[in-house]
């Protein structure tokens, strides 16, 4: 457990109450205000504070949402609610496009914003569209501000089953419904893969990571918000086909990670990184193993024996928690119960 | 009689100094414009190819600007670093409103220029470059009135001067 400490204090950002501060700054006045007051119990759990036009103020945590009134009281039924007004999103969006609509028209089209700290804002409004596809989205409606926390050390329960007899690192696939914990799991594996572990003697590799949707490390004007460890190199918002490739000319990676992989073209470029003897790790939405058969390019990965390790998330007792290790070529069940995943310090 | 003719020379030469600071007015709200709009131009260069935010792009473009322009963006951009809550147009008016008084402009260049200030920042590109247009051609129209102004104006505080210090001479002797 000594190695795990100092991979803990290698950490760019805490995920306690400093990083909310930090966040707090790109509410608009009123809003900050309410959520200032909001007891820290909670903001320590909370992972979405939700705005719509005209609709109680909302925050999101320990996977259920609670109503916010006026003087930062937190209630599980609507009683006295905020209501978040249209200047409340409009002046919340100035903070967050850094006053300036215009340098934010691409993250736009993609309906989201990363901001300093590595959190993301969704946003929804009137989209205009034309021949080229979305052109940009105005009268924005509702902001979905995603509290990004890193959590240092949730592989550790993990890591030692997805090393193979000679302890190198086997392809691994992360299944999981929506927010249980997914891609905080990959970004944390990534991290361990390039720290290296000495708990369990392996030694750091070079990872190449496709961060397609900027969510594992969040980069923001192009510098990673999240840690990922002193040998990843991060293509950042880049379709994932196209940046394994690049990955596999221009990086050498040992190790390529990537989110949410599922497209056709996708499947494409694994073989090709299989081909040069580059290990993989990626993620998947879903709720088991008999989902994704029916899935067109996952199935078939699976069917294909690529991945030797499949990793079920849960959000039962709670988010994070480790239903199935599965071996990937016999298909067996590796833990006897679900890992519970608490963070280790 | 020797010192009648120093102080004579002396309130003559007053009058016209204060005269010429006068007229030099004019000349200050015309240069004033022609920085603004070659400041605006460099705003919508920055804007359109650089996508730069405002907070990164304020300081800049006042690197770059004269006088009175580059405080004011200056001052602008120290409102946004505090991130006290305001908004862009809030912090772009306060800065105007605080500059207003010591200011060459105008009341109306003022205006426009707040006008300009409720929009930059809140739309894409596209539409920042119509709201730049639309304030470069006020500017120019304000500038075109100015010059107008000076034409007629400087000449006269010019020779108003002289000719109040040559009376006011002829009056005391």
């Amino acid at each position: 457990m000594k190695n795990q400490s100092t991979i803990q204090n290698y950490g760019v950002k805490g995920g306690g109450i400093g990083t909310f501060m930090l966040l707090e700054q790109f509410l608009c006045p009123e809003l900050r205000s309410i959520i200032q007051k909001i007891p820290d119990r909670y903001k320590l759990t909370m992972e979405e504070i939700r705005l719509r036009i005209n609709q109680p103020l909302m925050i999101f945590g320990d996977n259920r949402d609670y109503f916010v009134n006026k003087l930062g009281e937190v209630h599980t039924e609507e009683l006295n609610s905020h209501r978040v007004s249209g200047k409340n999103i409009e002046n919340t969006m100035q903070f967050i496009s850094n006053y300036s609509i215009y340098a934010v028209e691409e993250e736009l089209k993609r309906g989201y914003i990363t901001i300093q700290g590595g959190h993301r804002i969704g946003i929804v409004g009137s989209v205009l569209y034309d021949s080229g596809g979305i052109r940009t989205i105005k009268n924005f409606s509702g902001l979905n501000i995603r509290i990004s926390r890193e959590k240092k050390g949730i592989c550790a329960s993990v890591f030692k089953y997805l090393l193979d007899s000679r302890g190198e690192f086997m392809n691994t696939l992360i299944v999981s419904p929506p927010q249980c914990g997914k891609t905080t799991m990959l970004r944390d594996i990534v991290r361990s893969l390039s720290y290296g572990r000495g708990d369990h003697n392996f030694r750091g590799v070079k990872v190449g990571v496709v961060d397609e949707r900027s969510e594992l490390g969040a980069c923001y004007l192009g510098v990673p918000q999240n840690d990922l460890g002193p040998r990843t190199d991060i293509l950042d918002g880049c379709p994932k086909a196209d940046g394994i490739m690049m990955l596999i000319r221009a990086m050498s990676p040992q190790v390529i990670a990537t989110d949410e992989i599922g497209r056709r073209e996708d499947s494409y470029a694994i073989e090709e990184a299989l081909m040069a003897g580059i290990k993989l790790i990626t993620t998947v939405h879903g709720n088991s193993l008999e989902d994704l058969y029916s899935k067109a390019v996952i199935g078939q990965l699976i069917k294909d024996k690529v991945f030797e390790r499949i990793l079920i998330l849960s959000n039962r007792p709670e988010v994070g928690t480790i239903e199935k290790i599965i071996d990937g070529r016999s298909l067996i069940n590796l833990i006897g119960s679900p890992l519970r995943n608490r963070k280790v310090t | 009689m020797l010192i009648k003719l120093m102080l004579s020379v002396l309130i003559i030469g007053g009058c016209t100094l204060l005269g010429n600071i006068y007229a030099g007015i004019y000349g200050e709200r015309v240069k004033l414009l022609n920085h603004l709009l070659s400041t605006l131009q460099m705003l919508e260069t920055e804007i359109v190819y650089g996508g730069t935010p405002l907070p990164l792009l304020l300081p800049r473009i006042a690197a770059k600007s004269k006088a009175e322009i580059a405080e004011l963006l200056i001052a602008v951009a120290d409102i946004l670093q505090l991130k006290e809550g305001d908004t862009f147009a809030e912090a772009w008016r306060k800065a105007i409103e605080a500059n207003s008084k010591s200011s060459a402009l105008h009341r109306d260049d003022l205006e426009l220029l707040i006008n300009l200030g409720n929009n930059l920042g809140t739309s894409d590109r596209e539409n920042q470059v119509k709201h730049i247009r639309l304030a470069m051609e006020d500017v120019k129209r304000n500038h075109a009135t100015a010059v107008a102004q000076q034409q007629k104006n400087a000449g006269l505080y010019k020779h108003l001067g002289l000719l109040a210090g040559i009376t006011i001479v002829i009056i005391l002797i």
